[in-house]
């Protein structure tokens, strides 16, 4: 399985030095990404998710955002043989190297259907420009030819008509659908979408879901999809990692993670999904307090200031580390991770 | 389909000349008095006794004595039929020989400092904007402040002044003396295009700034949009990436001034030419109102009205051609 392996994110640490001081947008993160594999990160607004895919394709704005650890590992190769690896935290984010890996390796879509696309070039000029960047094989005049394909294969009507409009021409979901045909005209091994049913009412939500699912098993590419809705990740993902205030609290196979949540703030976050049976309607349970402002995190676990099960003298003094509470399931937290460990820890680092 | 737009445009053009030459006309007889009462003052002040029916005499012949619709009627129909835009009484000159020899340099000079403006003032907006807040920006933004708040004619004296002091050369004029009034000549263009950049710049001066300003803050706006980072993330160049989108958004205020920006040229080129003494139409507008040269002043701002008009047109037609999202919404 080991050559199953595209992507591997060791310890991501990418943090922001602004005037105020340091933002810990993402502070070491890890997980992999396998073929044909859908990884859900899922987490609030602000809790370092699409910093964490934007890292990835080196997307982060330098100043004020950097990379300061880590590793982003993008194994090379391909049925079984390993090459080996690069490590894209390592690349220069306007370099030859990442660019080539852009929209040619790894490609993404955006939350933003209105405005992902330039207002002032067609939809198959943007399309095309990104088949003859990345695919010198290519005639110029063939490579119309690939876009209207490509248009037609996310299930756009007239695909010869529409490769010739301009965005603001096309509806949101058909914009969307254009996002996606444009991120696999090179057939990327792994797919980013950050984010992109957010801005669609429902049911072309689920439109879009169903050719994503689709689209991944017909290519066989791996897809790491943001979200900060349950439903959506619970329909698209295998394994999901849940992400809050830059860090992951636990991670987990989908079916695992919603039949038996173990971090508070999993367990908030599915609580406060109203249910359509329940008899009366309750109170939405939502999680107590807010996001802090992240100039200041509480010491300790940084969900300690909101945690129902919080334990005074433990979580404000250490952060827990994710370890293995049941196989292939991590969580975060001082309930089921060996507290003395993570306080002597504390105390050797001073 | 854009062939059609530009007709419609065209015919639209028509009755707004009319319009123009009517409220020119109007404005420029209103005030008290005419072209013969100054005339006349000068001459009894140089001792010329001038009888009263000389003067009705004169003010027949330039039909002054009729109602102002009737002399309108003559001056328009003489322009429009027989391309004959009446006689200057102080230059003594028909006002199309006077004209003839100005309005091609206040078009040069016109269209240099646009194009000079937006040389300049596209590619510092757009550095200024990619590199924000660093050292070349913040130089920029304070050259931009005093661009824009210092008038062209102080720019102008200030000009003059370190030019003689410096380096014994007096800059003014748009030729050296043998080619002032020489015919047209290779060497007298080449002679013109030495001494023109110095009112190009002086005039533009504000212009530049202005655009420089409204360039930056567009590019700002258009840098952090998703479609550039769309792009970004497709692989391409940082610089292809950057004209083929943000700043091809971004051209839109420089191509929408066009059109405003030529009576700005003009109206800010009278002052900086009388100063630089720079033989456009600025300073004979200036003398022909002062005297009451009603032809004369009447054709100035008729003509440069036009040249206006036509240059919103322009910037109309290459706004369509920019923008498509303004092709569709203006056509259909």
């Amino acid at each position: 399985m080991a050559h199953d392996l595209i992507l591997e994110v060791k310890n991501l640490m990418t943090h922001f030095h602004l005037h105020e001081g340091i933002v810990r947008a993402v502070d070491g993160v890890s997980f992999n990404v396998r073929r044909g594999q859908t990884l859900g990160i899922i987490g609030e607004s602000g809790c370092g998710k699409s910093v964490t895919v934007h890292s990835i394709l080196r997307l982060v704005p330098s100043p004020p955002g950097n990379i300061v650890d880590g590793q982003i590992l993008l194994h090379q190769g391909e049925n079984g043989s390993d090459t080996g690896a690069i490590d894209l935290a390592q690349l220069d984010p306007r370099g030859a190297q990442i660019r080539a890996i852009r929209g040619a390796e790894i490609s993404m879509v955006f939350q933003e259907p209105m405005t992902s696309f330039g207002p002032m070039h067609t939809i198959g000029n943007q399309i095309i420009e990104t088949i003859l960047l990345h695919q010198e094989d290519v005639e110029s005049s063939d490579a119309r030819e690939l876009a209207v394909e490509n248009l037609r294969r996310v299930g756009i009507p007239r695909a010869e008509q529409i490769v010739d409009a301009y965005p603001h021409q096309l509806s949101g979901g058909m914009r969307q659908r254009a996002m996606i045909a444009m991120a696999l005209s090179c057939t990327p091994r792994l797919l980013i979408a950050d984010e992109p049913t957010t801005a669609l009412d429902v049911t072309i939500q689920a439109q879009i879901l169903e050719l994503l699912t689709a689209l991944q098993e017909e290519v066989g590419m791996a897809v790491i999809f943001i979200t900060h809705n349950l439903g959506v990740i619970a329909e698209v993902a295998d394994e999901v990692a849940v992400m809050y205030l830059g860090r992951i609290v636990e991670q987990a196979g989908v079916n695992e993670l919603f039949d038996n949540p173990q971090h508070p703030y999993t367990q908030g976050l599915l609580n406060s999904i109203p249910h359509i049976d329940e008899e009366k309607l309750p109170r939405l349970r939502a999680i107590e307090g807010v996001v802090p402002d992240p100039y200041e995190i509480p010491s300790g676990c940084a969900f300690s200031d909101r945690c129902p099960s919080f334990m005074p003298g433990t979580c404000d003094r250490a952060m827990p580390e994710l370890d293995e509470t049941v196989p292939g399931h991590r969580v975060r937290c001082f309930l089921y991770s060996d507290v003395e460990e993570g306080l002597t820890e504390v105390e050797h680092g001073g | 389909m854009l062939t059609q737009y530009i007709g419609r445009r065209l015919l639209l053009l028509i009755p707004l000349i009319l319009l123009i030459s009517v409220i020119s006309f109007v404005l420029i007889q209103l005030p008290p008095g005419d072209i013969l009462n100054m005339e006349v003052l000068r001459l009894r002040s140089a001792g010329t006794q001038v009888s009263e029916e000389e003067v009705e005499a004169l003010r027949q012949l330039y039909g002054l004595d009729k109602s102002m619709p009737e002399q309108y009627w003559l001056w328009i129909t003489n322009i429009l039929f027989k391309g004959n835009f009446g006689t200057s009484f102080t230059y003594v000159k028909s006002v199309s020989e006077i004209l003839a020899a100005r309005v091609p340099l206040t078009a040069a000079v016109s269209v240099l400092t646009a194009v000079f403006v937006w040389v300049t003032a596209v590619p510092i907006g757009v550095y200024s904007a990619t590199h924000q807040y660093s050292l070349v920006d913040y130089f920029w933004t304070f050259i931009s402040f005093i661009g824009v708040a210092t008038p062209g004619f102080l720019l102008a004296l200030i000009f003059l002044w370190l030019a003689f002091v410096w380096f014994d050369i007096s800059a003014i004029g748009l030729f050296s003396q043998q080619y002032e009034t020489a015919p047209w000549s290779w060497g007298k263009l080449v002679n013109m295009l030495q001494h023109i950049w110095v009112p190009i710049v002086i005039i533009g001066m504000a212009n530049t700034a202005g655009m420089m300003r409204t360039m930056r803050g567009m590019m700002l706006d258009e840098l952090n949009k998703q479609y550039v980072i769309t792009a970004r993330s497709k692989g391409l160049t940082e610089t292809r990436l950057l004209v083929k989108y943000p700043v091809r958004t971004s051209m839109n205020p420089v191509f929408s001034t066009i059109g405003w920006m030529l009576p700005g040229i003009i109206s800010g080129e009278v002052l900086v030419s009388m100063v630089l003494n720079i033989p456009t139409t600025g300073p004979v507008l200036l003398q022909a109102l002062l005297n009451q040269d009603m032809f004369l002043a009447g054709s100035i701002v008729f003509i440069l009205s036009i040249l206006t008009v036509v240059g919103t047109l322009v910037s109309d037609i290459l706004l369509v051609w920019l923008d498509p999202r303004i092709r569709y919404e203006g056509v259909a």
